[in-house]
């Protein structure tokens, strides 16, 4: 395992960006929330994600200097367009939308369409939680992932929902999570260890439980939360399909870059995402919902646990821990990345710089 | 089993009502959408849960003559208070308005507070169809019964959420669940069938995993998991949109929590519960009518396509099931146990009111 500065990780992916022809501002956006998302412990969705980010680039699926436009607009709620930009600019302009109209008007609802990867979630609805407001953030994905309950192949992605909630002594309450019972990272990890996996987390070709790590990573299928009907993977399927409704039908995006006219994989990832702010201050008399947050999270914690040395936590606690450790100790990064993020800095035609 | 025609369900239940000094008003609201669930083959949620109603009633838990009022009202948003009316009126008018604004706005949100059980969380979302909108609801619980991740006692309930979208061709998309593993009814399924649980959906009073459906059913409090069922199966994330639930309709609205009052963690006077619902006009975002729906059969289709593991399981859409049930139960009644019907003449005879359920 390397470990590298937060520094200098943002110094490597600007300079790959603005290879690319990135502007100024949207290289700084994304380098911002890919740098965060590493710090939080969150490894799939920040740095890791380059060498895709990469491809898709190579593919002409992204549009380095986009025209990112609101479409549609009224007080509560928006429509942008992000010509294909790199996801990150977009849901960030879309977010700060969503967070202006939640002040002004109680809610706000903006969509997302012909956009591409975001980065993770739970950025985005915690940053609405940062500025006092309920956040929630979701999207599609461009190839699919997650097999139905009673299906074979899959058909929809890992479809995240991300919500976050301000308290005032605490950390923002802030979930982040793929709808199907693991991210396709732990399929890697378990691989890479040379662990089977757990039945329920990955399916065969039939659609048969799949514990071979090797064959689960080629085949990817991965199994909606609950891993089995009997323990509930049809509402893991619910939920993700109710994400691919709000990205993907309502923005008029396309599911799994199918392009509709064809119902074969475009030319464009054209992904959809969607984010919601909600000020509670308008709902309630000011700062009644932040004490009440407080108290929801304190007595969570106070669950009895199971196991002493176990503690119960409330989603964010995790990611929180990791921040303070990884600000200090710096982002680990295993080997293989570490030669991926040299071979873009290369193929980039940059310097690579997370060399000692 | 006893099978009643769904035109007959009605009136023994508004008798009940009655007797209990309910407004008429009140009675066609609660009836109507305790029925609708029963159609629905939600048969956990409807008049299976009248013995339950009663015993809130007899407790002083509700009040049957509601000052239902709107505390805080913008053109996207409304607070109503319920005044511990039962759930069902409260809901059904917050959800109204809700869709009422979003035809001008584009989103809105209804939060009621003080409020009680509501039945099934699937009856509200589903309103927003008729008026070719997006709704979700979700709603806090009356009493603790799941487990959080890693520990042993339970801190709140199966907080369901429920979502709906309209399609043209196809039935539309209509998502009901709770976020717990299973919902109690399958454990008493279980112990009737004298099977053994699965790991995963119930934990002891250690936390470890409990097999044994009676022992299951009798603990008190029950322990029920979060989806997915434990940590290794993502029980985090049920836990986790388990606590967006509670956020979104006890938090938001200012009501308790599983029953609990959030300051003093104990039950109060009242159960205080508080729902959350949420309207979303698609036309808007799509810029034409009808765009959106046309874009949801193609999505739904490309799931029903999907190649089934068993030829003979296809795979199915949410709502599909419930669907299903409400045209076989319109056409040939709601079947209900002979224990629950013997449940229900007996709160109609301790309530004085006429017993007129007749099997088909």
């Amino acid at each position: 395992m390397i470990v590298v500065s937060a520094d200098t990780l943002r110094r490597q992916l600007s300079s790959i960006f603005s290879s690319w022809g990135v502007s100024k501002e949207h290289v700084d956006q994304t380098v911002h929330v890919m740098v965060e998302t590493d710090l939080r412990g969150i490894d799939s969705h920040g740095v890791g994600m380059i060498p895709a980010y990469d491809k898709h680039r190579q593919e002409g699926k992204i549009n380095p200097t986009p025209d990112i436009r609101i479409v549609r607009e009224k007080a509560s709620v928006a429509l942008i367009d992000a010509d294909r930009s790199l996801g990150h600019p977009p849901s960030l302009k879309a977010m700060r939308l969503a967070v202006e109209k939640a002040k002004k008007t109680g809610i706000g609802m903006v969509g997302v369409r012909n956009s591409n990867h975001f980065g993770a979630a739970g950025y985005y609805s915690l940053m609405a939680a940062e500025e006092g407001v309920i956040g929630m953030a979701m999207t599609a994905c461009s190839s699919p992932l997650l097999v139905p309950t009673f299906g074979r192949e899959p058909r929809l992605g890992t479809n995240p929902i991300a919500f976050a909630a301000p308290a005032r002594r605490n950390k923002p309450f802030a979930l982040d999570m793929a709808t199907t019972t693991v991210a396709f990272g732990k399929i890697n990890i378990a691989r890479r260890a040379g662990k089977p996996l757990p039945e329920g987390w990955a399916l065969d070709e039939d659609g048969a439980p799949l514990t071979d790590a090797q064959k689960a990573f080629g085949l990817r299928r991965l199994t909606p939360l609950g891993g089995t009907r009997e323990l509930g993977s049809h509402k893991g399927y619910g939920l993700a399909a109710m994400v691919e409704i709000l990205c993907t039908t309502l923005t008029g995006s396309w599911f799994m870059s199918r392009d509709p006219e064809t119902g074969e994989q475009g030319k464009y990832n054209n992904i959809g995402h969607f984010f919601l702010a909600i000020d509670p201050d308008l709902v309630r008399e000011e700062g009644e919902f932040r004490d009440d947050m407080d108290r929801l999270m304190d007595m969570f914690r106070g669950t009895p646990p199971a196991d002493e040395g176990r503690p119960v936590m409330v989603p964010g606690d995790p990611e929180y821990a990791a921040y303070e450790e990884r600000k200090v100790a710096g982002i680990p990064m295993t080997e293989t990345l570490y030669e991926e993020v040299r071979a873009v800095a290369e193929a980039s035609g940059v310097p690579f710089l997370l060399g000692n | 089993m006893i099978t009643i025609p769904a035109d007959q369900v009605q009136r023994p239940i508004a008798e009940v009502y009655r007797t209990w000094g309910m407004a008429e008003a009140h009675i066609a609201t609660t009836v109507e959408l305790m029925v609708e669930a029963d159609l629905r083959g939600i048969d956990s949620h409807g008049i299976g849960m009248l013995p339950t109603y009663e015993q809130y009633r007899r407790e002083g838990k509700l009040n049957v003559t509601p000052d239902i009022r709107i505390v805080r009202e913008l053109p996207t948003l409304v607070l109503i208070d319920a005044d511990h009316s039962l759930g069902h009126v409260p809901a059904e008018m917050a959800m109204r308005k809700a869709i009422a604004k979003c035809h001008e706005t584009g989103v809105a949100i209804g939060s009621v507070r003080n409020s009680n059980h509501f039945g099934a969380a699937g009856v509200y979302s589903t309103m927003a169809l008729e008026e070719g909108l997006i709704g979700i609801c979700v709603t806090g619980t009356t009493q603790r019964s799941v487990v959080p991740t890693f520990g042993r006692e339970p801190m709140y309930s199966t907080n369901p959420i429920a979502f709906a979208a309209p399609a043209k061709r196809n039935r539309p998309f209509s998502l009901d669940m709770a976020t717990s593993t299973v919902a109690v009814g399958k454990l008493k399924i279980a112990e009737r069938a004298g099977k053994e649980l699965p790991v995963g959906w119930v934990v002891n009073e250690a936390g470890r995993p409990e097999t044994n459906p009676t022992a299951a059913l009798d603990a008190k409090p029950k322990r029920l998991t979060p989806v997915g069922g434990t940590r290794e199966l993502g029980s985090h994330k049920g836990y986790g949109m388990a606590m967006l639930v509670e956020i979104l309709g006890s938090i938001l609205s200012g009501s308790f929590v599983g029953g609990r009052d959030l300051k003093t963690e104990q039950p109060g006077r009242f159960i205080n519960v508080g729902h959350f619902f949420l309207a979303l006009d698609p036309a808007f975002f799509r810029g034409e009518p009808g765009a959106f729906e046309a874009d949801l059969d193609a999505l739904i289709d490309y799931l029903h396509e999907t190649p089934p593991a068993d030829p003979d399981r296809p795979v199915l859409v949410a709502g599909d099931p419930e669907a299903e049930a409400r045209a076989e139960r319109l056409a040939h009644g709601i079947p209900m146990t002979d224990r629950l019907f013997e449940e229900v003449r007996e709160v109609a005879r301790g309530c004085g009111a006429p017993f007129i359920l007749e099997a088909a």
